[in-house]
Order: C-alpha cells, then structure tokens, then sequence
C-alpha cells in the first residue's frame, strides 16, 4: 500500500489523473483520493496542516509494515540556483531548534539527494530546501512508521518535474518502491491462524498456553514447511476430538510439544 | 533500475553518514577513500540515526550503510556474564565497530542494536590508551572482535593490523579476534603476534547454508584458520553457538572429523563449545525482526532471563560435542559454556 501526501494542487492533480485515483467519501478533514493499493492525501500548505494531515491519516488507516509514505512537494531552494529543477530524494531533514531526522534510502533510485530544512544548520551544500513543512511530516509520520517507510521528494521546478515522462519515471519508481519495501507476507496465513485458535480449544488452553502454542506452530511451520508436515494427523484428530478437560488439554500439549521439537 | 522495470536494494555503503567531529580523524578520510561514489551525509551524532526508534533490522539488512563516527565514555568493558572467558581473570571486551557485514539469523545483535547500520568509530587510538591504563595495573584479555567481525572488515579499516602491532608492544596483552571471516590475504600481511589468538566459529555446512547467510564456507574457514596458525597467531575453534537442525545429531561426527582433517590438533590453542544462548529481551527483538527464521523462533525455554533449548537438550547438544573434540584434543583444551557456571564465567572488576 502506498501513500502519497501533498500540499500542492497541481501535484496532487498530476497524481490523480497518472494513478487515476477517485474522491473517497469525506473522512478526514483533507481531500482523499484513492484506488486499490495507492491513496493520496491533499493537506493545508502550513506545516501544522501538514503535521495534523498526515497523523490523521496514519491514525484513521494504519498501515503497519506493508505502508510507504511519500510526500511530493514542490521545492524551496535554500540557495537560489543551488537546486536541480528536478525531483530530489531527502535523505536528511533539519528541524527548527537543530535537531536532525534521517530516513532509511534502501531502494536504488534515479534522483538528486539533499537535504531539506527548517533553517540552514549549516552552509554546507548538503542542504537544498527550506521546507518547515517536510520536518512536520516526518516528525508526525515517524510515531507510526520505520524510517525507511517514510520518503520525501521535492522539485525545485514543478513545471519541469510535472512534464510527462518525469512524472511517469517519478510515480514509476513510488510504485516499485512501494513492492520491494513494504509487501510482505506474515508466516501464517489467516486460516492458520485460525486452525491455532481451534486447536486452543480443543486443548483448553490458557491465554499464556495459547501464545506459547502459536509460537510452536510457527516454529514447526519455519523448521518443516508446514503445520501437518511430521505430525501424521496429529493436528486433525486433535480437531476432531477435543479433549474432555484442562488436564487431557494439558497432556495432548506436551505430546505435541515432544512431537514437534527435535 | 533494471531493464525489466523493477528496482533493486541500494549498493551497501552506498550512504556514508559522517559524525561532524569524526571527520578530523585520519581513519575516516581512509575509509571514505575507499568509497569514493558514496553519498556523503553530514550528521551531528551518530545515535541521531542509529537510535532512531522503530528501525526495521531485517529492511537495513538488506542495504546496510556506514555511519563514520567518535567512541565517547568508557571504551573497554569487563567481559558479560554469557561470554567465556576462557580461563581469563582480567577478562575485558571493547568495540570499536558496530555490526557486522555477515547476517547470521541467530545472531545477538540485531537484539542488542536498534539498527543493522554498520558504525566505525575512528577514533582507536582512544581504545589503546584506555588499554594501556588498564595493563599498567594488571595483565589484561581483551575480546575486540565481539560485536563485529574485524577480520570481515579488514579491507574496509585496517584495524586488525592496528591491534596487532599494539598488542605486539605489550607482552601482558592478549586479544582474542572473534571470525567467521575468510580474508587470507589480510591474515597473511598481519604483524604476527601469538597473543592474538583468532577464533573460528564454526558450523556444520548446512547450518552455514541456512542460516549463516553472506559468510564464508566451512572449507574456506578452514582454510584461513590454518593460514593464521601458519602466520604465527594463536588458534582457537569456537563451536559455538549450536544450533539444533533436524540434523544435529548425524551431522556432529562428520563435520567435526573434517574440521580435524584440515586442521591438526597441535595447531589448536583450545576450543569452546556452547549450545545457543540469549536474554530474553534480546529474543523478543530479534523474533520481531526475524520472523521467517526457524532459529531465531524455536519455543526457547527462558530460565532467569536466558533463553536456550532447555537444560537437558543442552547439557545433551554439548556433552555431544565434547565427547567428539575429546578424540582431538585434551579435555584441559575444550572450554564449555553451561548456564550453572555463567557466575565464574563473569568477572567483575
């Protein structure tokens, strides 16, 4: 799942009409547009805007670890002329009282890096934007996500990063972001899952039993390929017939707990 | 990108984060040498970015970058409670790395650190004068490769080469370099020192295959472990950690015959053995880390805050490995790790 946030109107049109993203009915206090797997967030300009926009966001849909979150601004260059007209990956933020935020940059890409600012800590020429806006972001978005879910992009000249093929290169690129970072599968499916809560009760176990026989199962599922695998039946009989009390539960347990650990 | 349109992780080291006072230290300008199309990104400490909270081990694990950075307050640690020390009273260990190049799935430091970014500290020079003033009140054992593998990095900080000249200049100083590294080369271009006693954890090729990923084979382990004792160094083979396979028990024989194939008994200071051990909160990290890892999700039995495969199976994995080595070696050469003698293994000062 992908999450594209921007303050800005004309990227935010771009993004619908490339990902062609529909209005979703009113939820928030910003304009969502979204299609299967993507949605865009269409915040204030004011980094409260921006702070209060995404937090609401992240904390009316969580996405957990299958999220990337990435913010498409236009650019504030810090120093006239410094900056590409092109889009460039943040790979450090500066807040207003000096204090430093860095994302995780594991996919390769194809943009400039820089930094983006509050206020110049330094006159380095690591640091390319003054964006209040981008330290809100990350600040706000940094409570629910890891650092490498968490990307900004910002264009010094929109005209230029908004054309045809940068644009498609630029959503191109989030798309495959979004598949190699953020799409995992858990170790067992929801029907596992369930076969765990079955058996639970079949067995009588307590809240503390039953964490502990997840974590078996898991671990018979990593070691043998899957729950059944050794177990001849073991599983499915155990379904079948429950056991009559807590004490045949507690016995049945241990025979699992033998048959699975070597 | 590649052709097919789909997109690869970053190179490692591709980012080189550089602590502001770290970048005065010659050892910093060295490593940057060697990178020389690597992103360059100022920061004002490292734990700004290695402390971070909610970091994804397993996602840093897969484009590992490097944070160039100045080692602050005390710098040489006595040895932990989980750690042997082989016979040593004075027993210390010191990091000067963070992390390793290797990914060993059961490994203790992605419970320990907050971030698989590999952190150098540049400045070594302070590591050596905190030695010093430890060796000038008694002899010291020092473990320096423990949260790293050195050998691994040699290429990358020389820093083993350092080690051994200064533990050449002071003949009441051994250091053990913990290794499952490969680099004849560097082993062979190392000042030669029997004080620096190279440790070899060694595993049985299938549990190198599954879950020793990026690390070097049993064979050229093997192979650079007899290169060290012909250099001069001391020798130690460290089965340790155990990890229980399905093939535990049939695997033992044949590997630890062929471990004595290529490598002599009268090569081998000593050898340690011990099954799989962890805190319990460092379990719970790496579990979340590493949830697709059948070593890292065995049903541990945690007793008093140490996790293992239980007292019975351990005592069993362990009293396996010391009957084979006891075909090799003298019984006063193998040092075991059992969890009743983790009070004498831990010194205090």
């Amino acid at each position: 799942m992908i999450y594209f946030t921007t303050s800005n109107r004309q990227i935010a049109a771009a993004l619908r009409h490339r990902l062609g993203l529909k209005a979703a009915p009113p939820s928030l206090p910003f304009p969502l547009y979204e299609r299967e797997g993507a949605l865009l967030c269409l915040s204030g300009p004011d980094p409260l805007d921006i702070a209060s926009g995404v937090s609401a966001l992240l904390a009316a849909r969580p996405g957990g670890k299958n999220l990337l979150l990435i913010s498409l601004e236009e650019g504030i260059p810090l120093e006239s002329g410094r900056c590409p007209r092109e889009w460039t990956l943040c790979t450090g933020f500066c807040g207003k009282d000096g204090r430093p935020w860095y994302p995780d940059i594991l996919a390769a890409h194809p943009f400039f890096e820089g930094g983006a600012a509050w206020e110049a800590p330094d006159q380095t020429a690591y640091w390319l934007f003054r964006d209040p806006g981008a330290w809100a972001l990350v600040r706000a978005a940094s409570h629910f996500l890891a650092p490498h879910q968490i990307l900004c992009l910002r264009c010094a000249g929109l005209e230029e990063g908004l054309a045809k093929e940068p644009f498609r290169r630029l959503t191109d690129w989030c798309l495959q972001a979004d598949r190699l970072l953020c799409q995992r599968t858990p170790v067992l499916t929801d029907r596992e899952e369930e076969t765990i809560r079955q058996l639970a009760g079949s067995m009588f176990l307590s809240h503390t039993m039953t964490l502990q026989l997840r974590q078996l199962l898991i671990y018979q599922k990593l070691s043998r390929g899957s729950l059944e695998e050794g177990l001849s039946g073991f599983l499915e009989q155990l379904k079948m017939e429950p056991c009559q009390n807590k004490r045949e539960g507690k016995t049945a347990f241990e025979q699992l707990r033998q048959h699975i650990l070597l | 990108m590649n052709s097919s349109g789909s997109i690869s992780y970053c190179k490692p080291f591709s980012h080189i984060y550089i602590e502001e006072r770290a970048a005065a230290f010659p050892a910093c300008a060295r490593i940057l040498e060697r990178y020389p199309d690597a992103a360059r990104i100022p920061i004002r400490h490292y734990k700004d970015l290695f402390n971070r909270p909610r970091q994804d081990w397993a996602m840093q694990k897969q484009s590992p970058q490097l944070i160039l950075a100045v080692k602050e307050g005390r710098l040489v640690y006595p040895g932990a409670p989980v750690c042997q020390s082989f016979g040593s009273q004075y027993f210390y260990y010191t990091s000067s790395v963070m992390n390793c190049l290797y990914d060993c799935e059961y490994c203790y430091l992605q419970g320990m650190y907050p971030s698989a970014n590999l952190t150098v500290f540049v400045n070594l020079e302070d590591i050596f004068r905190e030695t010093e003033q430890l060796l000038s009140r008694h002899p010291v054992y020092l473990s320096v490769s423990y949260d790293t593998d050195l050998l691994a990095l040699e290429g990358l900080t020389g820093y083993l080469e350092q080690w051994c000249r200064f533990t050449a200049k002071h003949p009441s100083l051994t250091i053990e370099v913990r290794t499952k590294g490969a680099n004849i080369a560097a082993l062979r271009s190392l000042p030669s020192c029997d004080r620096v006693i190279f440790a070899w954890t060694l595993s049985p090729e299938t549990v190198i295959r599954r879950f020793e990923h990026r690390t070097p084979s049993l064979a050229a382990r093997l192979a650079a472990a007899r290169a060290a004792k012909e250099a001069g160094f001391s020798l130690r083979l460290c089965f340790d950690p155990l990890i229980l396979t399905a093939d535990f028990q049939t695997e033992a024989e044949p590997f630890v015959r062929r471990v004595f194939q290529e490598i002599s008994p009268d090569m081998v200071r000593d050898a340690s053995i011990g099954v799989f051990r962890i805190s319990g909160s460092y379990l719970n990290a790496m579990r979340k880390n590493r949830p697709d890892s059948a070593a890292v999700q065995y049903p541990y039995e945690n007793d008093s805050g140490v996790c293992h495969y239980g007292k019975a199976r351990s005592a069993r994995m362990t009293e396996l490995y010391r009957s084979l080595l006891a075909r090799y070696l003298p019984r006063e050469q193998i040092f075991l790790w059992e969890e009743n003698r983790k009070e004498e293994n831990g010194w205090k000062p």
